[in-house]
């Protein structure tokens, strides 16, 4: 699933690491999401939407749409 | 591991080692003690399963990593390297069973097994790692 975590991150001048620790998560994980190699649970996509201040549907794009 | 230990991860170690330590210290206790030593058969029973209770343990504590992970990409990880590992070794056992009725390797104890299991939940899980780089 495409996102703009890339972008977002770069707005607030967060890593990787920076995120994940916000999400309290590893960085892997963020780096999986990150790149669309794992798409993340609804309740995790709350936490990074919720992190950022921002609508799921605003940082990840439906392919199916 | 490069990273640090999450919560989930250190509460593995700290079930793990204790429970192989116990496991290493049964399995000498009963070969000094009893090596040799004429029993009657129901402490033979003990005897011989005081070993695999550890080992048993161990596998619990596998899963409890699973339900203990609150890092949802890790637990898949670890999930898919764990069906690996055990596709791997029933695949193993299971092959090794027939070449023993064909008489072409010699007779080996079920709890191989679970040395084959570790070999293999390690390899899988570098395969999983590196599949999703």
């Amino acid at each position: 699933m495409k996102n703009r975590l890339r972008v977002l991150r770069a707005e607030r001048g967060w890593s990787q690491a920076d995120l994940a620790d916000r999400l309290n998560v590893s960085r892997q994980s963020v780096n999986a999401v990150e790149t669309g190699k794992y798409d993340p649970s609804l309740p995790l996509a709350f936490s990074i939407a919720r992190v950022f201040g921002l609508k799921i549907e605003d940082i990840f794009e439906d392919d199916a749409a | 591991m490069s990273r640090k230990l999450n919560p989930a991860e250190k509460r593995y170690l700290a079930r793990f080692f204790p429970t192989m330590i116990a496991y290493v210290a049964i399995l000498a206790f009963e070969n000094i003690l009893f090596r040799g030593v004429e029993l009657p058969r129901w402490a033979l029973y003990i005897l011989a399963i005081a070993p695999a209770v550890p080992i048993i343990g161990i596998i619990g504590i596998m899963g409890l990593y699973l339900s203990d992970e609150t890092d949802e990409y890790l637990r898949m990880q670890h999930a898919k390297a764990s069906l690996l590992a055990t596709g791997v070794t029933l695949s193993i056992a299971t092959a090794y069973g027939f070449m023993e009725d064909f008489k072409l390797v010699p007779h080996l104890q079920a709890y191989w097994a679970f040395v084959v299991f570790c070999a293999a939940l390690g390899l899988s899980r570098g395969l999983v790692k590196a599949a999703e780089r």
